[in-house]
């Protein structure tokens, strides 16, 4: 499990927000509030757009822990960028702790981070391979079911130079997990649940995702800020009000600050998309499972009444 | 003329028309309806933060 930032919306140094927020991702790198294990220190990443320079973005991973880092400290007080993804990693069991497992993951102009685990991956693994034509196959360096993940997305998206809408990009996104949930479930003894809590974008829109594959558990925490400007200023980071021009979209694991009431939790199995004009969406991920051994409620029996009291 | 009545899912904030409202529950007395049941088990994770405030008083507001 691990914590992310996504952000959209007038250009911002990455440094107000990742190091000034009361709740920033730094301080979640090794004060998580909302895991059970606090630590996020097995490296990070930031892959940022500057549309005037490339619509690919620059990435800058490292295996060092994100709170002791001063080459991401200096780069951050100088960077500025429309468009954001920031990730600091708690590795999987198993899971190599190396630089080419660090989110966010880039290809082409897509970044990708991932906050989760897929369930029988190792037993998934060759079949997801086997999935995908050799030019995404080969663009896999690291070892993480996560960049797996995002392999099987751009398989789906097909040319991934064309240009695609907010909404495209969710349903790829959700037919993504449709794909993962199908090979798992077929898992011999398997049954453990997957948390796929998954942010892509192409720097111009963003799909999010909070998914767990039993939807009576609780899935990673994710939360979302619309419609305000977050600004900081003498030591306070603080979402305000502002003109139309200024209004920004944050997604991220946690509350950056603790004004509550301008933080929104994603729904669980929902899909977050946000597109050019920073509209917000939010919807019903519609997932079928097919053969699978765990007895979950099916989120798609319509109709279903199960009038109960708590 | 047909009129279609909808109620807001607390947690996701859809508008739920009959053929969406897939569960329910009953929180302190008042009933609530779900798109799924991730939105309805998020409902009772949370429900202190999705619960719509008790009606204390529907009479003339007052000045104090």
């Amino acid at each position: 499990m691990c914590r992310f930032l996504c952000y959209m919306g007038p250009e911002v140094l990455l440094a107000d927000l990742l190091y000034r927020p009361k709740n920033s991702l730094i301080l979640q790198s090794y004060k998580s509030r909302e895991r059970k294990e606090p630590l996020n220190g097995d490296g990070f990443g930031v892959g940022w757009y500057v549309p005037q320079t490339s619509p690919i973005p620059g990435v800058f991973t490292s295996l060092t822990p994100a709170w002791n880092n001063q080459n991401l400290k200096r780069l951050s007080e100088h960077v500025k960028s429309p468009c954001f993804f920031a990730h600091v990693r708690a590795a999987s069991p198993n899971m190599r702790v190396c630089e080419a497992n660090c989110h966010p993951f880039q290809c082409g102009r897509y970044l990708w981070m991932h906050n989760g685990t897929i369930d029988g991956f190792w037993q998934i693994r060759r079949r997801l391979r086997e999935s995908l034509p050799d030019r995404l196959y080969n663009t896999i360096e690291g070892t993480t079911d996560s960049e797996h993940a995002f392999a099987v997305f751009l398989n789906l998206l097909g040319d991934s130079e064309r240009q695609r809408s907010a909404n495209e990009m969710g349903q790829v996104l959700v037919n993504t997990v449709t794909e993962l949930e199908r090979w798992t479930a077929e898992i011999e003894n398997g049954g453990a649940p997957s948390y796929y809590n998954f942010a892509v974008t192409d720097g111009r829109n963003v799909a999010a995702i909070r998914y767990v594959s039993d939807p009576t558990l609780e899935p990673a925490s994710l939360y979302f800020s619309a419609g305000r400007k977050y600004r900081c200023a003498n030591g306070v980071c603080e979402l305000v009000e502002c003109e139309p021009s200024e209004k920004a979209v944050v997604i991220a694991s946690e509350r950056l600050s603790e004004d509550s009431s301008h933080w929104f939790r994603v729904a669980p199995n929902h899909l977050l998309t946000v597109n050019q004009d920073l509209e917000v969406t939010v919807e019903l991920m519609e997932i079928e499972r097919h053969g699978s051994k765990v007895e979950t409620p099916s989120l798609y029996l319509r109709g279903r009444q199960s009038e109960s009291s708590i | 003329m047909l009129t279609t009545t909808t109620v807001k899912d607390p947690v996701c904030k859809m508008e739920l028309d009959e053929t969406r409202k897939r569960e329910s529950l009953v929180y302190e007395g008042r009933s609530y309806y779900f798109c799924s049941v991730g939105c309805r088990a998020e409902f009772q994770r949370h429900a202190e933060d999705y619960a719509e405030p008790a009606q204390v008083d529907q009479g003339v507001k007052k000045d104090v």
